[in-house]
């Protein structure tokens, strides 16, 4: 692991992928610290750029721009109290009351730190298990790789809380999506109606543009504009001293366990991750009053939390090819597109490369420290530009981009259709993230499903004789019966209320 | 929780319509399939090796989840939230316009002509009132877009009448 690592430097270590990772964090900071673009949009948008690039330079400036659109989202939450990123919404309790008690730097420096810490002490999880993993995920067949699909999709759907049903829907209309198409076994039309442009299935990246960019566009053009209040850091104000950062440090581990944790479960990532750390460390504090008004240490643990869990999305995705959450799910589709398709066989066949991209993770953590501290005082100025200017320019990206991936014109109405969708689902409240992840599993469930039917005569009780799937067999029902307990708990305390 | 600046529906009326899409999603996707993975009829659906088990499965999920969605919707009470609605979703109709037009201007004028006249059209609909920023950006845009995907990408944009 030690030599694949190092050779990964070897590859990684030159000019144009430095520069790349640089291009990365840098794009990811703006794309961070503007409120309603996420990581997820500017991944989507920008991935068609990388695919004209060898992989050592495309991904490791997606992957940049990943950990940096993360850190950054806690600027606008700090600076003007509105989260850049859906990851940074607990970073605003504590960083804007810092910001209005006059220690906005203290509070953009810990932030910075937290972050930096969270994520390369993920990295060196996922350099360490991520190879260990694969070499038992080679040893399992169709059946186990059924019950890791399966438990992806229950795990996406669990933590949709009282909209389990709309969760169950987005995840049911992903895999129905992602049938149409030439079905890859029988060479079979599926759900085609007829049409060329659906043989080969729909396209993943404009689709992805156009649901996680689009709607945004609506959304904002729904309320008028608003001015934001810039509370920027005082340039004599003093900075975060040591003391206070030694102070964080045991809440910084705890929160990058947790964020690491939740990054591994497939599925889930920064945004839920945040909120879990930030309570763990609220609920382990000796001064627990002081969460929410202006504690350094609920600061460091929000953030922790959201960039560890960056790496660790990562582990499901390039061991099983299961995506992490909604940022790797549109990565898949990048490794892909760069010849590297995410399962196990990616460890065997691409070593090098791979152990050159967790390289560009632990250098992209290190630049990221170096820009982060640079530019700490002029990152508020992002957040100042003018939405009137932004969306018309991110929508020509999203439409431009959708069209190069490849070179359609059918691929601009997929991504203005699936912004509507996005829209809609939106208002009705239906997560998004499901209906993604689903459409991404949904090839390689089917596959793994028909080879079970096939290899056990059309006998589904393949899935409880092979003791693994068995036992992941048994996870996915206590999940669904989780899922179930959780909605209609609250749902019967409500009919109580009501009829008392 | 609602996400962020989002003015969503009353959960009465997004479970009553998401319940009724997902019901008449999956019973579609169940009345085509044979026709649509030729299957000679629906039993031919369930051969474990076939094209059409993993769809009818999905199906088969929708139209639970719609149901469900629909038990749901009969719990909840319906809410003044949804009496704003229409007038919420007349702001975002520019946006739409201007998204319909880029796709009707492909085939017309071209894509880049097109892109500039709605990214000016959007940044008024998004309260932008200044002529010079509008003609900077209805030209500035798509140029740049050329710039970078024609002449360094080599990714040729379909051309119309004007450009």
């Amino acid at each position: 692991m030690l030599d694949d690592l190092l050779q990964g430097f070897t590859l990684i270590l030159n000019g144009p992928s430095l520069l790349a990772i640089v291009l990365g964090l840098s794009t990811g900071i703006v794309v961070g610290a503007l409120p309603g673009l996420s990581a997820t949009m500017a991944v989507a948008l920008l991935s068609p750029f990388t695919f004209f690039m060898p992989p050592t330079i495309g991904i490791p400036f997606l992957l940049g721009l990943f950990k940096a659109a993360i850190y950054a989202g806690s600027i606008p939450a700090i600076t003007i109290n509105t989260p850049g990123t859906a990851a940074s919404a607990a970073t605003t309790l504590d960083g804007h009351a810092l910001a209005r008690q006059g220690h906005a730097r203290k509070a953009l420096e810990m932030s910075l730190f937290a972050s930096v810490a969270g994520d390369l002490l993920a990295t060196f999880v996922l350099i360490g298990l991520a190879g260990l993993l694969a070499s038992v995920a080679l040893r399992f067949g169709p059946p186990e790789f059924v019950m890791l699909y399966a438990m992806a999709l229950i795990t996406i759907t669990s933590v949709a809380g009282r909209d389990a049903a709309k969760a169950v829907l987005s995840t049911a209309i992903g895999l129905l999506v992602a049938c149409i198409g030439l079905d890859p076994m029988s060479g079979a039309q599926r759900l085609t109606f007829g049409s060329v442009d659906l043989l080969g299935g729909v396209s993943l990246i404009p689709v992805l543009i156009g649901l996680f960019a689009l709607p945004e566009v609506f959304v904002r053009c729904e309320a008028p504009f608003r001015a934001r209040t810039v509370i920027a850091p005082d340039r004599d104000a003093p900075g975060l001293t040591r003391h206070e950062f030694r102070r964080a440090v045991p809440t910084i581990l705890r929160s990058t366990a947790i964020g690491t944790g939740v990054g591994i479960l497939p599925g889930i990532g920064a945004e839920i991750s945040t909120w879990l750390a930030y309570g763990a460390a609220r609920r382990r504090s000796r001064e627990p009053h002081r969460y929410g008004q202006g504690s350094l240490e609920g600061l460091a643990a929000a953030e922790s939390g959201n960039n560890a869990a960056c790496p660790a999305c990562l582990i499901p995705m390039t061991v099983f090819g299961i995506p992490g959450d909604t940022v790797t799910a549109v990565l898949i589709g990048a490794f892909i597109a760069h010849g590297l398709t995410p399962g196990p066989l990616l460890f065997q066949n691409h070593g090098q490369v791979l152990y050159s991209l967790f390289a560009s993770l632990i250098i992209g953590n290190v630049l990221l420290l170096v820009i982060g501290w640079f530019g700490i005082r002029s990152f508020r100025r992002i957040t100042e530009i003018p939405e009137a200017i932004l969306y018309p320019i991110v929508v020509a990206l999203c439409l431009a981009g959708s069209f190069a991936v490849n070179s359609s014109v059918a691929d601009i109405g997929l991504t203005i259709g699936a912004g509507l969708a996005g829209y809609l689902m939106r208002k009705l409240h239906m997560p998004a993230p499901p209906m993604v992840i689903a459409m991404l599993v949904a090839p390689g469930l089917e596959n793994a499903l028909r080879q079970s039917l096939t290899l056990s005569g059309g006998n589904a009780t393949i899935f409880l004789t092979r003791p693994i799937s068995a036992s992941l067999l048994a996870l996915i029902v206590l999940g669904a019966g989780l899922v179930a307990w959780r909605h209609w708990r609250p749902l019967s305390s409500t009919h109580q209320e009501f009829d008392s | 929780m609602p996400e962020s600046g989002v003015v969503v529906v009353s959960p009465r009326l997004a479970n009553l319509v998401l319940g009724s899409i997902g019901i008449a999603l999956g019973a579609i996707v169940i009345a085509v399939l044979p026709g649509q993975t030729g299957a000679a009829d629906h039993r031919g659906l369930l051969d474990p090796s076939g094209p059409g088990l993993f769809p009818l499965l999905a199906a088969c999920v929708s139209i639970a989840a719609g149901l469900w969605s629909l038990v749901n919707a009969r719990a909840d009470h319906p809410s003044e939230v949804d009496a704003g609605q229409a007038l919420i979703w007349r702001r975002s109709l520019p946006v739409a316009g201007w998204l319909g037009l880029i796709l009707l201007g492909i085939a017309t004028v071209g894509f880049l002509s097109a892109v500039g006249v709605a990214t000016a059209g959007l940044a008024f609909s998004f309260g932008q009132r200044r002529l010079p920023v509008l003609a900077t950006l209805a030209i500035g845009t798509p140029l740049a877009i050329y710039l970078l995907f024609e002449r360094v990408l080599r990714i040729l944009f379909p051309h119309g009448w004007i450009f």
